[in-house]
């Protein structure tokens, strides 16, 4: 769970918040006020929800049911969160130029994609999990408790 | 049970490749970024002289040359590389704008480890509109403002980026 609330809430607060302002080559670049609270609500907001659903998750017995729900709905909201990179606007990051009247944007939207299409297929494993934990219940149990 | 179990950890192990992949590319790009723009000598407008003539009763006689040289420090090949210049025509006694020139060239991809030494250029007319250019150019009453962008994609074409500065009046502001 720390190590969720590691990636998912102070890795990204620590990054945006070190490039929004930027010196390149001399030119001072500067994230927007608007565009810096944006990011960090969105990235909160789902970092919060997965390091909690994560708790849940980890504190749940191996192959129950409850732990599959839970890495299910993890997963999903993993897949927002990075969603949210592109709804709040993270995904084009825009950085004023301060000494012109000018702007640079880096746009991450295919990287987003592609991370997309991966928890796409987690999302895919995660259900057969589901399935499989419900299906075998009683054979998962009797494993468990030692009983054959 | 012994099936599923095989099926489950041959996706798990394709995943774990595909997010590892992933990992290594976003890693490798954002070193690549701090790799190239902390050293200033990798973007630079080349020493040649930046050449501006404008000539409003022969516009075939109309040149601009931008020289500029990149350096791809980084480790993935930069594509796309695109340059665009537009020059608007602005009457301070009237306030009205026509643009006189406008302009996107597209540069070949730099691989990574290597140069671009290079010339943004539009000569003999080329990219300009003559309907709008003014009586002469050294008419104390008309300002030229330039509008620049620069684009282009890297790290597996995975991100892009633009740069836009707006409204640069090159005879007043001065460029890095």
């Amino acid at each position: 769970m720390i190590g969720y609330v590691g990636f998912t809430i102070i890795v990204p607060f620590l990054t945006f918040s070190w490039i929004r302002t930027l010196e390149i080559s001399g030119i001072e670049l500067g994230l927007t006020q608007q565009g810096y609270n944006n990011i960090i609500f969105w990235v909160i907001a789902f970092g919060l929800l997965i390091s909690g659903c994560a708790f849940f998750t980890y504190s749940a017995p191996k192959q129950s049911i409850r732990k599959g729900v839970f890495a299910l709905i993890q997963i999903i909201l993993n897949c927002m969160y990075l969603w949210s990179y592109k709804f709040s606007g993270a995904t084009a990051v825009e950085f004023e130029i301060t000494l012109y009247d000018g702007f640079v944007t880096i746009n991450l939207e295919q990287m987003v994609l592609v991370y997309m299409g991966i928890y796409f297929l987690t999302i895919a494993i995660k259900i057969y999990d589901l399935v499989d934990f419900t299906i075998n219940r009683d054979k998962i149990r009797q494993k468990r408790w030692g009983r054959e | 049970m012994r099936a599923a179990r095989v099926f489950r950890w041959t996706v798990r192990i394709f995943i774990l490749f595909l997010t590892g992949t992933m990992t290594a590319v976003s890693v490798l790009g954002g070193l690549s970024a701090v790799q190239i723009l902390s050293n200033p000598a990798n973007i630079q407008i080349a020493d040649d002289p930046v050449v501006f003539q404008f000539n409003s009763t022969q516009p075939e006689k109309t040149n601009v040359s931008v020289p500029f040289y990149l350096n791809n420090d980084g480790y993935y090949s930069l594509n796309g590389l695109n340059i665009g210049i537009n020059i608007t025509l602005v009457y301070n006694s009237t306030s009205e704008e026509a643009f006189i020139f406008r302009k996107n060239q597209t540069f070949p991809d730099i691989p990574a480890g290597s140069f671009l030494d290079s010339n943004f250029e539009a000569l003999n007319g080329d990219g300009f509109i003559p309907g709008n250019f003014p009586e002469s150019f050294d008419d104390p009453n008309i300002e030229l403002w330039f509008n620049i962008s620069v684009s282009a994609r890297y790290s597996l074409d995975l991100l892009s980026f633009s740069v836009n500065i707006n409204n640069l009046n090159l005879w007043s502001d001065t460029l890095y």
